[in-house]
């Protein structure tokens, strides 16, 4: 496969594109990210904090998980601003024990309310299995649900304001820091590259069925809210990385050392590229690496590394290694197995159909990745974890 | 050279999208409306909206849902399905249609093509064509693939240019949603036989299908079960397209 020189993120890496020096788009992005003038953003923040201050019951609704992101993001919103969020959380069903500890450590320490939402898991699993045999990505309800549920509540509360944290020019080309632009969250973003396509009607009409009716209302949460509605609120949907230059490295160690925020194992990932503690949040995240490295040949490691090297703070040299040693099948995939009911034929038959040219996934592989510490804790169903033949076979129509 | 096109072919029928497997065994995927909206985000070339079951439909519910449709769509769209007439033609361009596709219509009724393209101009009017591999032959079927009538696909390439069609869209009811790749010697056929642009569609399953189809001379790639199956998007297939060489357009 071809690569970018520098990062070494490959040409099935979404949106990639090279240059003459072999050098990808978004390496070329970031390097805009040191021109622009980020004084001049931050008097932008400024002004709009100001115009919201004080408007409603709360100054602002802050999307949270608890992950290193959205962490930082509250607490650079109470501290530098003194602003009084909503905090909001749509739990995907997922949630990491060191990431709720995290979560509760950082509102009790800053002083926050806090809104958690959970949405119906009998419905989760079914759009799980049907976002997967589609996009060979179950995590439709997440994608949906934690873009779409806050601005739910924000025009629940009548709170105009919802800010967001990392910019999506950090890690992909649909936005460029190039273009100097500020990212909305609206509904063209969230269409263009996070419900994967699929909205919750179309969700709706996919898996309703006269023998298994689905009620509407289960997909409220999914919805996009009209537009007439966030007009009505006059919101104003933003990325805080757009008005400051977000640092993954650098946010962490603040929170790290500010809140007591802990790192944890990421499932296939070397301990020591990830001190940042990206994806720490969801222990589904071992098999979307899988996926990813079935499909397109790189995963996390590769992901983790080239941030490092566009931030000076890795050499390609060094990211080498990482890079050429990824792959490993994950133990959680059974866990994942369980919730689908298919096994892990049906799982492989269908990645195998979306395989992204010209990689070539060897399915003949079986080394594993070490099996995370927290997985006995989880939530399981269907046998998993017990042995291979007791798990139960549910007949899929693979597309 | 000219911006190459990645057209999503939405397959309706009555409110919702379908897709198929050589020409049967629909499966929804979502609502045409909200599709749009998806493809509009996503800063598709252009959509084709094909009405498969235009019985099912019916002609006033396509309009109604065309005209919402257009409310949504930045891009240019098509839209075909049992067309015969020109005021049929009047009625879906009124409701937003930039484009029509003629395919049975072509066949049945073939001056319908050069009315068509005498009024509203030859840019609006896509010659359709479904083809069947027999042997070393193209057998074209009519009526959703249903059909099996006596043309062969280069002479009804020439035809249909003679008619006056802007542009041929040829389809492989063999390869139809099995996204195992275009057929590239039918669609090398239309190429030899026309000067208009061809679009290829029917059985692109990843991006290098698109390629291929791309190299062996069609103008434009068209592609449903590209897009409604595996996660992939026209921004990620133009990234691909332009890593190997072809303009396509930037966003
Ligand atoms: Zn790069
Ligand atoms: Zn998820």
């Amino acid at each position: 496969m071809r690569r970018c020189r520098r990062c070494h993120l490959p040409e099935t890496y979404e949106t990639i594109e090279f240059d003459e020096d072999g050098v990808c788009n978004i390496c070329r992005s970031t390097e805009h990210k040191k021109v622009i003038d980020w004084g001049a953003r931050k008097e932008l923040l400024d002004a709009l904090v100001a115009k919201y201050r004080d408007k409603s019951d709360y100054d602002c609704i802050v999307p949270f998980s608890g992950g290193k992101d959205s962490t930082f993001q509250l607490y650079y919103l109470m501290k530098e601003y003194k602003l009084k969020p909503l905090v909001v959380r749509f739990n995907h069903g997922f949630m990491r024990p060191t990431v709720r500890q995290n979560a509760e450590r950082t509102l009790k320490a800053l002083g926050a309310d806090f809104l958690e939402f959970t949405p119906n898991w009998k419905l989760v699993k079914r759009v799980m299995l049907e976002a997967f045999k589609r996009k060979t990505d179950f995590c439709w309800h997440c994608h949906s649900g934690i873009y779409t549920y806050p601005l739910q509540v924000a025009i629940r509360y009548n709170v105009p304001l919802i800010f967001w944290g990392e910019p999506l020019a950090e890690i992909s080309h649909y936005y460029d820091y190039l273009n100097d632009e500020i990212e909305y969250e609206d509904e063209a973003k969230f269409n263009m590259c996070r419900n994967l396509g699929i909205t919750a009607e179309d969700m709706h009409g996919m898996i309703n069925s006269p023998e298994d009716p689905v009620d509407r209302r289960d997909f409220i949460p999914y919805t996009y809210p009209a537009l007439k509605e966030l007009k009505r609120i006059q919101y104003c949907s933003v990325c805080l990385g757009s008005f400051i230059p977000w640092d993954y490295t650098k946010n962490s160690e603040i929170i790290k050392r500010e809140l007591g925020w802990e790192t944890d194992e990421l499932e296939g990932v070397p301990s020591e590229i990830n001190g940042h503690g990206e994806k720490i949040e969801c222990f589904m995240q071992g098999p979307r690496d899988y996926i990813k490295y079935m499909k397109r040949g790189y995963s996390r490691s590769t992901q983790i590394t080239a941030f490092h090297v566009r931030n000076g703070r890795m050499t390609p040299e060094q990211a080498l290694p990482y890079v050429m040693n990824e792959g490993k099948r994950p133990p959680s995939l059974d866990v994942l197995l369980g919730y689908l009911g298919i096994s892990e034929d049906e799982f492989n038959t269908i990645v195998r159909a979306t395989e992204v040219s010209p990689y070539h996934h060897d399915y003949s592989r079986t080394d594993e990745a070490p099996r995370l510490w927290d997985q006995d804790l989880w939530h399981k169903e269907g046998g998993a974890g017990d042995d291979e033949a007791s798990r139960p076979r549910v007949f899929l129509k693979v597309v | 050279m000219l911006k190459r096109r990645i057209i999503p072919v939405l397959l309706l029928r009555g409110d919702r999208v379908v897709k198929g497997k050589q020409f049967t065994d629909y499966r929804d995927t979502g609502n045409p409306v909200m599709a749009t909206r998806v493809y509009n985000a996503q800063a598709a070339d252009e959509l084709l909206f094909l009405d498969i079951e235009a019985t099912v439909t019916g002609r006033s519910r396509l309009a109604e849902i065309l005209s919402r449709v257009s409310e949504e769509a930045f891009m240019p769209f098509a839209v075909g399905g049992g067309i015969r007439t020109k005021a049929e033609v009047r009625a879906l361009i009124a409701a937003g249609a930039d484009k029509v596709v003629i395919t049975t219509g072509a066949v049945e009724r073939p001056e319908v093509v050069s009315e068509v393209a005498e009024t509203f101009g030859s840019q609006c009017v896509i010659a359709g064509i479904d083809v069947r591999r027999e042997g070393n032959r193209y057998a074209v079927y009519v009526r959703s693939g249903r059909v099996r009538t006596e043309l062969e696909l280069q002479d009804h390439v020439r035809k249909l240019d003679e008619l006056g069609a802007g542009e041929i869209l040829v389809n492989s009811i063999d390869q139809d949603g099995m996204m195992g790749g275009y057929d590239l010697d039918m669609l090398a056929r239309a190429v030899e036989a026309t000067n208009k642009p061809v679009i290829v569609c029917g059985g692109a399953g990843n991006f290098r299908h698109l390629e291929e189809g791309l190299r062996a001379g069609a103008h434009a790639v068209a592609c449903a079960s590209l897009f409604h199956f595996g996660d992939n998007n026209p921004p990620r297939a133009r990234a691909y397209l332009k890593n190997v060489g072809f303009p396509v357009k930037t966003v």
